[in-house]
């Protein structure tokens, strides 16, 4: 297998927050190394830091201490190299579903004309093409989900950074759109880092999993999951043997970062 | 086959329903308005009230009547919803302005807090004699008495609407690259855009009260000079009269706010 170059590098990362009532200690020590065309997951207790560390690599929140590269150089918030999701969609209800996917378009100043062809064409391929005209408050959770997946990749993004984007709906949708997700970022061979606290998610959809504990947050454990179980799809995957194998083995070190605190 | 005219059934038999109450409360209104001018009426007349302060339905219908056909209330109203008008369209364009100086100045936002607060308890109206001895009496002074009754809670309701921006929706635009401006006019300003309207609803209202108030000190025209000029002369036949008067189109212009809001904001959002 040819040496996949790096897409983020995070060296020596620490994060102090401080406001009125003092400090709190969110990171510390945080090392990485994402390759190019990986699907990452961090998974932890709440308030293990997984959330801030994304924040720092989307750009919202400066390091205290560290290093951060995206592709070899420093990384800035806004940057056409990085997509956003949350775990609500945040659709604004004024616009339309096709104005909604436009908005990247629209905030870098590309005239709307000629982008629209290619958002309708990427509203089909999430099969969204028929309520290109609707309005937000008209669809069912998953389907603002799928829209939120538009808007983000229609900028074209290298890394896509996910924030329990698939925690809010029920069961079936999930999967449905873990699979769709997962498959929409292989085929176009885009970067991503998702952050859960469901660890039957992690295995199924990553390629590597790095494991949280809190006070201070910190990466405990990193768990690469083997070709034969990362190459299946969310769905398949969660029924191969291998599946509770490697949620077990997360489980117990959860269990392990738990009891450590006591 | 059978659920389906089933189901038919019950939906004519709901809507019948629906409108059988909806026909029972229009006709309890009109009985109670006909009971109410009824009883006004018979009691000015038997004198249980004093018809000189309470005057006759009749009498208020007559002057109505003559007032409209020979066409001499409608300066009056003209200059009245001029002025109210003007006022609230002033006052909340106004003060979105002051708001979007804070949202952009956070410092400054926080210099003028207390004033605000001050400046909001203060009954403004109370200026309006420093204000017709500064502009002279007139269209003026009434206007910016409204403006100033109008302008502080505004620039407060539509600051904190601005500040309390969903975090979510910002993250969204920065993670494009937004900038300042952007951020203000993609998702600040749209998602404010239900308080603005309710900021022009409860301006209608408060102009009113700006404008009336500013017509008794100063006007030679307009509902609130009719007003006054009834007190003084002791015509409340005028008073009552004009009090109708500005009930309804107070209530028209409520109401234009209120298409002018579904225009705006149609489709995003269920009516």
């Amino acid at each position: 297998m040819p040496k996949k170059d790096n897409m983020l590098t995070v060296k020596e990362l620490s994060h102090t927050f401080i406001n009125k009532s003092g400090t709190f200690h969110a990171l510390e020590g945080i090392n990485l190394e994402v390759k190019k065309g990986d699907f990452i997951t961090f998974v932890g207790p709440s308030g293990c830091g997984k959330t801030t560390l994304l924040n720092i690599i989307v750009g919202f929140l400066t390091a205290t201490e560290g290093e951060l590269l995206l592709d070899n150089k420093p990384l800035v918030l806004g940057s056409d190299q990085v997509g956003y999701m949350q775990q609500q969609d945040f659709l604004f209800p004024w616009r339309s579903i096709i104005d909604n996917v436009l908005i990247g378009y629209q905030i870098k100043g590309d005239k709307k004309k000629d982008k629209l062809n290619e958002a309708k064409r990427l509203l089909e391929e999430l099969e969204l093409g028929e309520i290109a005209h609707k309005y937000p408050h008209q669809l069912s959770g998953g389907m603002r989900q799928r829209v939120a997946l538009a808007r983000t990749l229609i900028t074209n993004p290298n890394l896509l950074l996910l924030d329990e984007p698939f925690s809010a709906l029920d069961m079936h949708i999930k999967i449905q759109l873990e699979q769709l997700v997962r498959g929409t970022l292989k085929k176009l061979g885009k970067t991503a880092i998702l952050v859960t606290h469901d660890i039957g998610e992690a295995v199924a959809i990553s390629d590597s999993i790095y494991i949280f504990a809190k006070a201070p947050g910190r990466i405990v454990k990193q768990i690469t999951i083997p070709e034969e179980l990362a190459s299946l799809d969310p769905y398949e995957s969660r029924k191969h043997p291998l599946y509770n194998q490697y949620f077990d083995e997360i489980w117990t070190y959860l269990d392990q970062s738990e009891q450590l605190r006591r | 086959m059978s659920i389906q005219k089933n189901s038919q059934l019950l939906h004519t038999q709901f809507l019948k329903k629906e409108k059988k109450v909806s026909v029972q409360v229009i006709s309890t209104q009109i009985f109670i308005l006909i009971a109410f001018l009824l009883l006004w009426e018979v009691s000015s007349r038997l004198k249980w009230v004093d018809p000189l302060i309470f005057s006759y339905p009749s009498k208020i219908w007559t002057y109505l009547v003559s007032a409209f056909s020979d066409g001499s209330i409608y300066p009056h109203i003209g200059a009245t919803v001029l002025e109210s008008v003007v006022g609230f369209i002033l006052g909340t364009g106004v003060g979105i302005l002051i708001a979007t100086f804070l949202w952009w100045f956070p410092f400054w936002a926080r210099v003028i807090d207390p004033f605000l607060v001050v400046l909001n308890s203060m009954p403004k109206i109370a200026l309006g004699p420093i204000l017709i001895v500064m502009l002279g009496p007139g269209i003026q002074s009434i206007i910016v008495i409204t403006l100033l009754v109008t302008v502080i809670i505004t620039t407060i309701n539509i600051y904190n609407r601005f500040r309390e921006t969903e975090q979510g929706y910002l993250k969204v635009v920065q993670t494009f690259g937004a900038s300042r401006i952007q951020q203000f006019s993609y998702v600040v300003v749209p998602s404010a855009i239900p308080t603005m309207i309710s900021a022009l609803k409860v301006n209608v209202g408060l102009s009113w009260i700006g404008v009336i108030v500013g017509e008794f000190l100063v006007a030679k025209e307009g509902l609130g000079y009719l007003i006054i000029y009834g007190f003084q002369v002791f015509n409340f036949t005028l008073v009552l009269s004009t009090l109708f008067i500005i009930a309804i189109v107070a209530t028209l212009m409520y109401q234009a706010v209120n298409i002018f809001e579904r225009k705006i904001t149609q489709g995003w959002r269920e009516h």
